[in-house]
């Protein structure tokens, strides 16, 4: 790994990243209530209510965490910063915030003119970012690993995005047909397996080494592989059947053999703290390998009884299992780090400011809370497993999740007010 | 290092390359701190420290920065007034590979 191409010079003023960090809890208590409200929607997942409370932790979380990571991760990764990030991050947070809101109401309540508010401001906002992402992704000059796997990532955003559009065109413009039921599969598909495992990918074999003192991944994991999931994924997309009967279980063996390698290298670090960021990203990739195992396994049997409740069980596995454990290790490590990076900066810049004691790193959000939120994580993934199966069980992982998703928010809150607590005393030390 | 192959300077070495951020960071700003005239800091890291050039140059420090085999670098940091430059530091990165 060219460990050379990391670069911070370039980095956006930690506003804009946190922006999008400090807003997604909202939305996974917002869903967490949605799913106390509506238990059963766990157990189909052809319910308004299931398609709400999805794109609730699909737009509301995780394309709010990602998309905010991305404007800081991108310059890390590529020496290249999203072209004019401060004037478009103000429009694509506000664009997926209020689309993820008016199209969770538009499901609930089936108005098509809310459906249609929704596309437009998604549309607009994921349309900014790609835009912005998508010039930054080529002018970046060497494409590493890193910046080839997030070319890729970004493609099959785009796709996923389009197969989105298609599907809610059923409420907007129905004559046109480009509605297919399949393709609701086919979106969940390519956002999954295509854009967040390729992103999760890229920015994995920068960070892992990085933030842990872990060893380069393999030389045959950071090139051959993204570009087989890559090409699996269009083989099933475009394709079709027969292609894609032999196309999908490859995306799925070159998955596993990504999680595999990525556990041995967090294995192989060199300091062996106890680190709740480690500890998401293996429960994170363990998920994803039995994500990946169920979807072989759904792939290669038949049943009618049987299928649903499991097919559902694979979206909670890849996506709370796998993304949102991800998601949570790197916001555990990532805030505090921006926040101590923008202090440090500012107290050197600021003679004044030497006698500002700044806060450690890990007094930001402390081992202690990052314990409680793992704690929290084991016992909602052990709950909500249980809910495709008995809707029961939906109330408790429903409040799980507003508890999950309330100490995110307090933790994230809590380190944002320090920051802006001690950047005031700077300020207040300098003008002085 | 003899006075004549270090321009008379004393050169600090640190070693932060299994260290994880920011720690590596706080142990090169917290030495620099303790520089004396007439010293220099020579940083072993598992990659290059981008972040803290910007804080350098505002500090009133220069760099340089030697590639040390694979994910091995050798940052050289002097103060503006010091007799140093890339010439000497590539000098010095050769003699500590050797």
């Amino acid at each position: 790994m060219n460990l050379a191409g990391l670069s911070l010079e370039h980095t956006p003023p930690i506003g804009t990243p946190l922006k999008f960090f400090l807003v997604a809890p909202v939305f996974g208590v917002l869903a967490g209530i949605l799913l106390v409200g509506y238990p059963e929607l766990l157990t189909n997942r052809w319910l308004p209510a299931t398609f709400a409370f999805t794109h609730l932790l699909t737009l509301g979380v995780g394309a709010m965490v990602m998309l905010g990571a991305l404007f800081q991760v991108l310059p890390v990764v590529s020496n290249q910063a999203v072209p004019r990030d401060q004037v478009i991050a103000p429009w694509v947070h506000r664009g997926i915030f209020w689309g993820t809101l008016t199209l969770t109401a538009g499901f609930l309540t089936s108005w098509s003119w809310l459906i249609g508010i929704a596309a437009l401001l998604l549309a607009s906002g994921f349309g900014l970012f790609v835009s912005g992402l998508g010039t930054g992704l080529i002018r970046a000059r060497p494409a590493g690993d890193s910046t080839v796997t997030l070319r890729l990532a970004a493609v099959s955003l785009v796709a996923t995005l389009v197969l989105g559009g298609m599907q809610l065109s059923l409420h907007l413009w129905p004559e046109a047909g480009l509605y297919q039921p399949h393709q609701t599969q086919l979106h969940a598909f390519v956002g999954g397996f295509g854009w967040v495992l390729l992103l999760v990918m890229g920015v994995s074999f920068q960070v892992i080494p990085m933030f842990h003192v872990a060893p380069a991944f393999p030389r045959w994991v950071r090139r051959p592989l993204p570009l087989v999931v890559f090409a699996a994924n269009a083989a099933v997309l475009l394709a079709g059947y027969p292609v894609a009967t032999y196309a999908l279980p490859l995306t799925m063996v070159a998955t596993i053999l990504y999680a595999t390698e990525a556990l041995k290298v967090l294995m192989a670090r060199k300091r062996k703290l106890v680190d709740y960021t480690v500890r998401f990203w293996q429960l994170g990739l363990s998920q994803l390998v039995a994500a990946a195992l169920l979807a072989l396994g759904l792939t290669f049997t038949e049943g009618d009884t049987w299928r649903a409740p499991v097919e559902l069980l694979l979206g909670l596995v890849f996506g709370l299992g796998f993304v949102l454990s991800v998601m949570l290790g790197m916001l555990q490590k990532i805030v505090p780090f921006l926040i101590y990076l923008n202090l440090q900066r500012m107290t050197l810049t600021n003679p004044e400011a030497v006698m500002v004691k700044l806060p450690h790193m890990k007094a930001l959000i402390s081992t202690e809370r990052s314990r409680w939120q793992y704690r929290l994580q084991l016992v909602l993934l052990l709950c909500i497993y249980l809910a495709p199966w008995a809707p029961g069980i939906g109330i408790v992982a429903g409040l799980l999740l507003v508890a999950a998703f309330g100490w995110l928010g307090y933790c994230l809150w809590g380190a944002w007010h320090q920051y802006q607590k001690v950047e005031s005393e700077i300020q207040a030390l300098s003008s002085g | 290092m003899p006075d004549s192959e270090t321009n008379g300077l004393d050169i600090i070495a640190i070693d932060v390359s299994e260290l994880e951020p920011p720690e590596p960071m706080e142990r090169i700003l917290a030495r620099l701190q303790q520089l004396k005239p007439g010293q220099l800091i020579r940083v072993r890291h598992r990659r290059e420290p981008f972040p803290i050039y910007p804080m350098l140059e505002q500090a009133g420090y220069k760099h340089c920065c030697i590639p040390s085999g694979t994910e091995a670098f050798l940052i050289y940091i002097w103060p503006h007034s010091a007799p140093v430059d890339e010439a000497f530091c590539r000098t010095d990165a050769t003699k500590e590979a050797g």
